[in-house]
């Protein structure tokens, strides 16, 4: 019912079935469990499980993707202190496609060289996302869409190996993808109801690891 | 358990089995407040286990005019026939929030009162166990500490069975609101109140923000009365009335925001909100556009909500904002109607309702409740507020 203790348990438990398995870590952010409905409304397999996953244990699991979830946590304070350790070696070194969502698509910023910090303007609830470049991630979602955001922090820099995908008059990093790898970052949250287009971000991403 | 086509009936099957071998011969409580989930609870619990079942209602003395008896009526009849005792528990509980002022505070005392009634029952009547209705977004907000939801303990690590001598079974703990409500149909739980609108477990309470004190609930359960009626039908998922001090502090506002605004008053009182994950407990901004204005700028609907947002956006300890609807000359309180749209409750957006309506809903309460000056709409999305105040 909570979250599984040994995160192994149930990423085995769930690779039995023939659905696609994409975990999501959950950040302790309000919207995670979102996450999950949203992808078992898609079909795939979508365990919530805890940020103390380790890289031998997602590679061990054979997964199909993983969703990285927001949370409340200063991240670029939390980085500095190596808390995220574990999880910032998952996403430097995984190659399966990955959506990293909110305070996660900050991590992953971090991770690869950007900058974050304090929003000088916050955004929370509807915010007009203006699309750039729509890659996969995004496809079919140009010119704009609105979304909603929730976040205090953002990401100030991208890092070089990035795309800019997207932007708000407010926040001018609000999605990213990797030059090369499969991974999208988002600040927005495709997963909550009031995003209108956000079962399209999904259904785009499973695109991508059906590929 | 979580698809879009959700297989009620396989959930509910589930259900009964697990609550089944848990509860084997032994005996269980379940509280029922009325609301969709704890009476769905109720109907799948009385299905497993029949006459060992101990259902009760108690009576906070939050709930609206007239609702346990409402409440009492329906579970009794068929189709449910659920045997509902009324537990009348109103002293403990006004009594002790007596000068509490805190959201919080008041949150966990409305607990701690809940579960020492809820645990003497249990040992009278020889439950080894207590069956709740809590759904997803009341761990969630728990856990994730944006509000203390009074039906959230083993999640938060409260030993039940030490503290209050019962094993808890939460059946619908990864549901979220629209799927319980396919459960209760299933269930045939009744129309008035599988549709119902969702109603919080410590009530009133935490709609009589800040200071909990009688003639102020007594106000709000009027107001309460009237906005419901009004806006019922109107699909609109939740429709309310809070009730605030009329006392305010100092605080500058930008005046350059809009020509059209004639003064911005901050509340003594507080609000819950929920920015970026964390809990937010901030100012209530009250915002007084010049009269003839008024309606006006309440027909250019996103523009108001864009205004909430760059008050909150640009003023960090905020979490909402009430746009003045009416107001007379005397009176302590201030009223703010809330009404808002969603599917899951996770996020909201303001409802946008007629101006005659909201007009008239604001008159008939400044005439019926004398102790209102001010009746406010709240513009405010969750994020950044929550949907209740507290």
């Amino acid at each position: 019912m909570m979250l599984p203790q040994n995160p192994q348990q149930q990423l085995n438990m769930n690779k039995k079935k023939n659905n696609l398995i994409i975990p999501v870590v959950s950040l302790e952010g309000q919207y995670n469990h979102l996450i999950s409905r949203m992808l078992y409304e898609l079909k795939a397999e979508s365990p919530l499980i805890p940020a103390t996953i380790t890289l031998n244990q997602i590679i061990e699991a054979n997964i199909d993707g993983l969703v990285f979830g927001g949370g409340p946590q200063k991240v670029y304070e939390e980085f500095k202190k190596g808390k995220f350790n574990s999880l910032c070696e998952i996403i430097a070194k995984i190659n399966i496609p990955c959506l990293c969502i909110c305070a996660a698509h900050q991590l992953l910023a971090l991770v690869y060289g950007g900058e974050v910090g304090p929003a000088v303007y916050p955004e929370f609830g509807p915010v007009e996302i203006e699309v750039i470049d729509e890659n996969e991630i995004l496809k079919g979602l140009k010119p704009s869409f609105i979304a909603w955001s929730s976040h205090n922090d953002e990401v100030k820099k991208l890092p070089n190996e990035f795309k800019l995908l997207a932007k708000s008059k407010k926040c001018l990093i609000q999605a990213v993808k990797h030059e090369s790898k499969p991974i999208f970052g988002v600040q927005f949250h495709p997963e909550v109801y009031h995003t209108v287009n956000g079962k399209k971000i999904f259904e785009n991403f499973l695109g991508i690891i059906k590929r | 358990m979580l698809t879009s086509e959700f297989n009620a009936e396989e959930f509910i099957k589930t259900q009964i089995e697990n609550l089944r071998r848990e509860i084997k011969e032994e005996k269980a409580l379940v509280a029922v407040s009325g609301g969709v989930d704890s009476t769905t609870c109720a109907a799948l619990a009385y299905k497993a286990i029949k006459e060992n079942l101990i259902c009760v209602l108690i009576d906070t003395g939050f709930m609206r005019i007239n609702e346990p008896e409402w409440v009492k009526n329906i579970l009794n009849k068929p189709p449910l026939n659920l045997p509902i005792k009324i537990l009348n528990a109103k002293e403990n509980f006004i009594k002790s929030l007596i000068g509490i002022k805190d959201a919080e505070e008041k949150r966990k005392i409305f607990r701690e009162e809940f579960y020492k009634v809820l645990s003497d029952i249990a040992k009278k009547e020889n439950c080894k166990f207590l069956i709740q209705g809590t759904i997803a977004p009341d761990w969630i907000e728990t856990k994730g500490g944006i509000k203390t939801q009074h039906n959230v303990l083993t999640q938060i690590g409260i030993k039940t069975e030490e503290k209050y001598g019962f094993t808890l079974l939460e059946p619908l703990v990864n549901l979220y609101k629209d799927q319980v409500r396919i459960i209760a149909k299933t269930l045939n739980v009744p129309k008035e109140i599988s549709e119902r609108q969702p109603f919080p477990g410590p009530g009133l309470m935490v709609r009589c923000v800040g200071e909990v004190k009688e003639e102020k609930l007594k106000e709000l359960k009027k107001a309460t009365k009237i906005v419901e009626e009004k806006l019922m039908n109107k699909e609109i998922q939740q429709y309310f009335a809070a009730i605030l001090d009329e006392e305010f502090i100092d605080e500058q506002f930008f005046p350059e925001l809009d020509l059209n605004i004639e003064e911005i008053k901050v509340f003594k009182n507080l609000a819950t909100g929920v920015k970026g994950d964390e809990r937010a407990y901030g100012k209530i901004a009250g915002v007084k556009i010049k009269e003839k204005q008024r309606e006006n700028i309440w027909n250019n609907f996103e523009e108001l909500i864009s205004l909430q947002s760059r008050i909150i956006s640009e003023k960090k300890d905020f979490t909402r904002v009430l746009y003045l609807i009416e107001e007379k000359n005397e009176g302590k309180y201030a009223i703010s109607i809330r009404a808002i749209k969603t599917r899951d409750y996770m996020t909201a957006e303001v409802a946008q309702i007629e101006w005659e309506t909201i007009k008239k809903i604001s008159e008939e309460i400044l005439v019926n409740c004398l102790d209102v000056k001010e009746v406010y709409y709240d513009v405010t999305p969750k994020p950044p507020a929550t949907i209740e105040y507290e």
